[in-house]
């Protein structure tokens, strides 16, 4: 299977048609999408029509760009005019939006044709669950095994080659986490860097939105589309939009990157393959040229404390009403999890936020001496869905939050497999606004090693 | 400070009081996980001085067309 920027050379030399690119992907769905559950609604007509469109377009003026006639899918909590967007809830199983987000509408401007909407956690937070209107998706390297989440339908979708790219939503991981799970490259911009207008929330000042594909490339590609300034989008940031496609080029010769150790040899013990993973991506950076060196940050526990205090707040403020009015029309998880925000303060959410000024600075002081961050993004390989409980994400740190909590750009890159099979992840973060700098390092990452040429056995889905 | 800050039966009242209406054995699981939550909010409580200011995330600058 290509890449995004393969199938896009391939289309601008008509070589590849984007109908037939399009069906190709409807049949696997077909096929696989029945045990997968990565979509909770494929619109074959619409994309059928959108790739006519595109390729009688190509033909007659050539392409758009390189994601013209590309298959892609939005996480349904992106608004989709005229198109139920149900935040896979119960909830909003009957809200269909009048207009599209903006990024669904900048990657329909730029050529993508969408093939319908993914599955997700709950309200982006409440899964894996089992009480909901659609079943939860499953990992495509193993179904027995989580997707991670909330981007579970895009991390999925991609992985088995059923788009190829997606969109997806980051408040402590989402993103991230999918990404790592599924053996994809996810990419969580800067805060502001793309638009949230016409993106359901789980915590406004900790959203994010961003993309999944099968490489950093490709999501360079995607971001590209999907970035820049929205005035209604009050966090919206009114930067200029780097090439980021062009960012990808030189080297990462002399960059300084700080490894930090600590998250997970102190803070948060990983399995010992992650270690190694870990280990051997530094090396692979510093045979690269890079200069690696370890550094310290908060632990940890600091970071999930303070995007937990303010997530759950804000998140409870969106769902108190509905929480009261129509409980039972929410999945337990989400529910039980989101109730926990009816118990903290005003003063609990102030303290946070507090803290949240003094861990953005303590991490601004560590990109005084380094470019880059080096770290962990799971402990391991996907666990069993069975495994992953309610209130788990209560009892451990998380190795997404931080950047989050800063609001700087992150990225997950798969960096080998376990014993196992399951694919596992590194993290490459950076200050705000240095996101080309982060999808450079990713990039070259990846093409300096071998995992991006695995993929997951399609007869193990179907 | 006790480290789940509300006992058991000020946190059944509490969610009473802001109108929920839980079973006993949805409000034990979720007072145990109240222990965890409980224990980040005091984690963030830090000695930082007076003046410091919560970090803000809303421009004022721009223009919001939501309501």
């Amino acid at each position: 299977m290509h890449t995004i920027a393969e199938a896009g050379a391939l289309i601008a030399a008509r070589k590849l048609s984007p109908v037939e690119l399009v069906k190709s992907r409807l049949d696997l769905i077909d096929r696989l999408d029945g045990k997968l559950h990565a979509f909770v609604k494929v619109t074959r007509e619409e994309a059928l029509d959108a790739a006519k469109r595109a390729e009688a377009e190509i033909m007659a003026h050539g392409p758009k760009g390189p994601l013209h006639g590309i298959p892609v899918a939005h996480k349904d909590i992106y608004s989709t005019r005229g198109l139920a967007t149900t935040a896979h809830s119960k909830v909003l199983a009957r809200h269909v939006p009048d207009a599209d987000a903006l990024t669904v509408a900048r990657l329909a401007t730029a050529g993508a044709v969408s093939l319908g909407k993914l599955a997700t956690h709950e309200f982006a937070w409440g899964g894996p669950s089992f009480d909901l209107p659609w079943p939860p998706a499953r990992n495509p390297w193993n179904l027995d095994h989580f997707t991670g989440g909330s981007s579970s339908g895009t991390g999925a979708a991609v992985a088995a080659g059923l788009i190829f790219g997606g969109t997806g939503s980051d408040t402590g991981g989402s993103i991230r986490l999918p990404a790592a799970f599924c053996g994809v490259a996810g990419f969580k911009p800067t805060y502001g860097l793309c638009p949230r207008t016409g993106i359901l929330p789980l915590a406004n000042s900790l959203d994010h939105a961003g993309p999944l594909a099968w490489t950093v490339e490709d999501c360079a590609l995607l971001l590209q589309a999907m970035a820049g300034h929205d005035p209604s989008d009050p966090a919206s940031a009114n930067v200029t939009v780097p090439d980021f496609q062009a960012a990808l080029g030189g080297s990462v010769k002399g960059v300084r990157i700080g490894f930090v150790r600590h998250f997970h040899e102190l803070d948060y013990p990983v399995e010992e393959t992650t270690k190694k993973a870990l280990d051997e991506a530094a090396k692979v950076f510093r045979g690269l040229g890079a200069d690696l060196r370890d550094v310290k940050l908060p632990p940890l526990q600091d970071w999930t404390a303070c995007g937990m205090i303010v997530m759950l707040s804000e998140a409870y403020a969106v769902h108190e009403e509905w929480l009261k009015t129509k409980p039972e029309e929410y999945g337990e998880i989400f529910r039980d999890r989101v109730l926990m925000g009816a118990f903290l303060s005003a003063a609990d959410y102030v303290h946070a936020q507090r803290k949240r000024r003094e861990l953005c600075a303590a991490l601004a002081r560590v990109f005084e001496d380094v470019d880059l961050l080096l770290c962990a993004i799971t402990p391991g390989g996907a666990p069993l869905m069975g495994d992953v409980t309610k209130m788990s994400s209560f009892e451990r740190p998380s190795f997404s939050f931080p950047f989050n909590v800063a609001g700087t750009p992150a990225l997950a890159v798969r960096a080998g497999f376990n014993a196992a099979g399951l694919p596992l992840g590194v993290q490459i973060a950076g200050p705000a606004f240095a996101d080309a700098n982060v999808l450079r390092a990713g990039h070259h990452y990846e093409r300096a090693t071998t995992w991006s040429k695995k993929r997951p056995r399609r007869d193990g889905i179907g | 400070m006790d480290e789940t800050r509300l006992t058991f039966e000020s946190f059944a009242s509490l969610a009473e009081r802001l109108g929920y209406s839980l079973s006993t054995s949805q409000l034990r699981e979720l007072h145990e996980a109240y222990g965890h939550v409980a224990k980040m909010a005091e984690r963030v409580r830090g000695t930082a001085s007076l003046t410091a200011e919560s970090a803000m995330v809303f421009a004022p600058n721009a223009k919001a067309r939501r309501s």
